[in-house]
C-alpha cells in the first residue's frame, strides 16, 4: 500500500512535469521500445516505451525491480497479472493511470506491430502523449 | 585489463537504476535500504544537491584482504575485490578494517555471511560491464580499464575546470581504488572521507608483521645463547662440587 502511494505520488508529479521533463528524458540512454508477445485473442501487441514512461517517475525503482526486471527484461505480461495489481496494473489500474476499462478502449495499449504506444492517444493522457517526438521505427 | 568504475556525480540524476540492476543481478530482496546493508550493495544518496553512490571502492591494496585470517577476500587481477562465503568464519574483522565501511553482515540470519559489492566479477569475466554501469542511463557510472578511466577523468577535469572539484577521488587514496569518483562539490560534503592516507593501509601493519620472522629467529638464537651459558655455569658448578666431594 505504501509503495502504491509512492508510485501514485510519482505519477502525479510526473504527469505535471512530463512536458518539461521530456527534454531531459530524451538525452538519457534508454532501452529501445519493448514489444510484448501477443496472447491468443489479444487485439494487438502491447509496445512499451521507456521514452514515454521515464518522465512519470524520477526513479527507475518505481517499476524496477519489483514489477519488471532490467538485465533480462520481462518479456511476458498478462491481463491476469495486471488485474491483480501486478505488472502494468500496478499503475494502469483506472486510478493512478488509465486501466483496462478506459473509455478509449483496448487500442490504447494494444497498438499492434509497427506502431508505438506512445503515439498520440485519446482521453486524459492525450496531451502528454502528443508532446512526444515521432516514435522510433520498429 | 584492470577493470574499474568511474562515477561522475555531476552526471548522476539519482534514478537508482544502478541500485535496481544490482538487486536483480545478485537476487537480493527488492526493498532498498537507505544505507548499505547485506541486502543492498549500492545506494544513491543525495547530499548538497548532488547525488553520490555508495559501493565497494575495490581498493588496489584492500584492507579486508589483508586482515582476513582465512583468505575469504581476494583482489582479482581484473579489478574486483571478491568474497568467498565458503571460507568465511564470520570473524567480521573485514567490517572493522574497511576504511569505507562497506562489508555488511547478515545480522538477521542464524548462519550469516558478509556481503558487499563484487563489481559483478562474473560479468567482467565474460566480457560484460557490471550491472550498474550497464543500466546507467546518463553515463554517470561507466566501466573500463583503470588507466583509461583515469585519463577520461583528467580530460573531464580539464574540459570543465569550473564544474569539477580538481580531484579524482580514488586515484591515490589508500594506495588507489578501482572505483574513481568525480564531483562538483567537495568530497567531504558528499560524505566521502578526506582523511585517508595515500599509502595502502596494509602497509601500516606490514611494518610490524614483516619483522616477526626476524624477531623470532634472532630472539630464539639469543634466548638459546643465554640458556646455553646459564646451563654451562650450572654444569661447571655441579662438576666442581662433585670433584670437591671426592677429594674431601
Amino acid at each position: 500500500m505504501r509503495q502504491g502511494w509512492r508510485t501514485g505520488a510519482a505519477w502525479l508529479a510526473g504527469a505535471i512535469l512530463a512536458l518539461g521533463g521530456q527534454a531531459a528524458a530524451q538525452q538519457l540512454r534508454l532501452p529501445p521500445d519493448l514489444a510484448y508477445a501477443k496472447a491468443e485473442g489479444s487485439p494487438g501487441n502491447v509496445i512499451f516505451s521507456h521514452q514515454f514512461h521515464v518522465p512519470v517517475s524520477e526513479k527507475c525503482t518505481a517499476c524496477h525491480v519489483t514489477l519488471f526486471r532490467m538485465l533480462t527484461p520481462t518479456r511476458t505480461v498478462t491481463h491476469v497479472e495486471m488485474e491483480a495489481g501486478r505488472s502494468c496494473g500496478a499503475c494502469h489500474n483506472d486510478r493512478m493511470a488509465f486501466g483496462p476499462t478506459d473509455a478509449a478502449g483496448c487500442g490504447r495499449c494494444h497498438v499492434g506491430e509497427g506502431r508505438s504506444s506512445r503515439e498520440p492517444g485519446t482521453g486524459a493522457n492525450a496531451r502528454v502523449a502528443a508532446s512526444h517526438e515521432t516514435p522510433a521505427p520498429h | 585489463m584492470k577493470g574499474a568504475i568511474l562515477f561522475d556525480s555531476t552526471k548522476c540524476i539519482g534514478c537508482e537504476a544502478c541500485v535496481a540492476a544490482c538487486k536483480e543481478k545478485h537476487d537480493l530482496p527488492a526493498a532498498i535500504d537507505p544505507k548499505l546493508t547485506a541486502y543492498t550493495w549500492t545506494v544513491v544518496e543525495q547530499r548538497n544537491k548532488a547525488f553520490v553512490r555508495r559501493l565497494c571502492m575495490h581498493c588496489e591494496s584492500p584492507t579486508c584482504v589483508s586482515v582476513c585470517p582465512v583468505e575469504a577476500f581476494r583482489k582479482e587481477p581484473s579489478g574486483p575485490v571478491v568474497y568467498d562465503a565458503s571460507r568465511c568464519i564470520g570473524c567480521r574483522y573485514c567490517i572493522m578494517a574497511c576504511p569505507f565501511d562497506v562489508p555488511k553482515y547478515q545480522w538477521d540470519r542464524t548462519t550469516p555471511i558478509v556481503q558487499k559489492c563484487n563489481m559483478c566479477a562474473d560479468r567482467i569475466a565474460v566480457g560484460k560491464e557490471p550491472a550498474c554501469a550497464a543500466v546507467c542511463p546518463t553515463g554517470a557510472t561507466i566501466f573500463g580499464d583503470r588507466d583509461q578511466l583515469i585519463g577520461e577523468a583528467r580530460v573531464r577535469l580539464k574540459a570543465a575546470p569550473t564544474t569539477y572539484v580538481p580531484h579524482i577521488y580514488g586515484l591515490e587514496e589508500v594506495g588507489g581504488t578501482s572505483v574513481l569518483m568525480l564531483s562538483s562539490v567537495p568530497f567531504p560534503s558528499l560524505g566521502i572521507r578526506p582523511d585517508l592516507p595515500v599509502t595502502p593501509l596494509p602497509t601500516l601493519t606490514w611494518k610490524a608483521l614483516s619483522k616477526v620472522p626476524d624477531v623470532v629467529v634472532v630472539g630464539g638464537a639469543l634466548l638459546y645463547g643465554i640458556w646455553w651459558i646459564t646451563n654451562r655455569r650450572i654444569r661447571v658448578q655441579e662438576a666442581l662440587a662433585q670433584e670437591a666431594a671426592k677429594k674431601g
